[in-house]
């Protein structure tokens, strides 16, 4: 089995096993969730040796996805903006008054899931060069 | 549609000016100004609305083309570059809340990430503007 040595692989697996190293670090002297950390850069360690094996064509996106891409981040973006300022607007008011938890929670999970399934649609609807 | 534009600035300007003595009213009677100053974000917003579209259909009148196909590329590749490091930063504050034990509090991390993620959109948008490989 032959694996590609260019920068862009090297540059990954640098980042994941830099990601190993700082989560036993963490997880050895500061607190558990280290072994978190260690573990996604495993992950990314895995992928990027899979990856290694692979011609780099594979890997290049074509221009609809993208732009599928892009156009499903931006719209990601006002939506995380909106939920923070709604989430503000009730903060002030006091009808509620979110925790750390709350909004990070709400947050990350709307942005995420807000652009997945954007990316479908945007792939379903058909129209983006 | 010029026209329409231009009675939205001035209804808008009306209601910033009322939706402002309210607030100014409540304050000073003591009450609570945050339902007033609902209006004055609604007629903000709707006089920068009316004011960009005035300049639009002026500029449209003559010919010129603002919004074409690259700037509002320009626009979405930068919007999702600030959507990565929206969700990145906030990824980083909940870990080291986490880790450090940082007890962060909710206005103290998400104006900071609000007004960071507006301007880097802004800041990239200008950058790939001007590198223009977009």
């Amino acid at each position: 089995m032959k694996f590609r040595k260019d920068k862009d692989i090297l540059q990954f697996m640098g980042v994941g096993i830099g990601m190993i190293l700082a989560g036993l670090a963490t997880f050895k002297y500061l607190h558990p969730a280290g072994m978190g950390l260690a573990i996604s850069g495993a992950v990314l360690t895995l992928i990027g040796l899979l990856f290694a094996t692979k011609p780099k064509e594979i890997l290049l996106q074509d221009e609809r996805s993208k732009r599928i891409n892009e156009k499903a981040g931006y719209y990601g973006f006002w939506a995380i903006l909106a939920i923070i300022t709604v989430m503000n607007y009730l903060n002030i008011t006091k009808l509620w008054i979110p925790t750390f938890f709350d909004t990070y929670s709400i947050i990350i999970f709307t942005g995420i899931y807000c652009w997945i399934i954007l990316r479908w649609h945007f792939n379903k609807k058909g129209d983006t060069e | 549609m010029l026209f329409m534009s231009k009675i939205n600035l001035a209804l808008s300007v009306f209601l910033l000016a009322f939706a402002s003595f309210w607030v100014v009213q409540n304050i000073y009677e003591g009450k609570s100004y945050h339902e007033p100053s609902l209006f004055v974000l609604l007629g903000l917003t709707l006089l920068i609305s009316a004011y960009m579209n005035i300049k639009r259909f002026k500029a449209e009148s003559e010919g010129k083309a603002i919004a074409d196909e690259r700037s509002r590329r320009v626009g979405e590749k930068s919007g999702l570059f600030a959507y990565l490091l929206l969700l990145g930063s906030l990824m980083v504050s909940g870990l080291a809340n986490s880790i450090l034990n940082l007890r962060l509090e909710y206005t103290s991390t998400v104006y900071v990430i609000l007004v960071a993620s507006l301007f880097s959109w802004i800041i990239i948008g200008h950058y790939l503007d001007k590198k223009g490989e977009v």
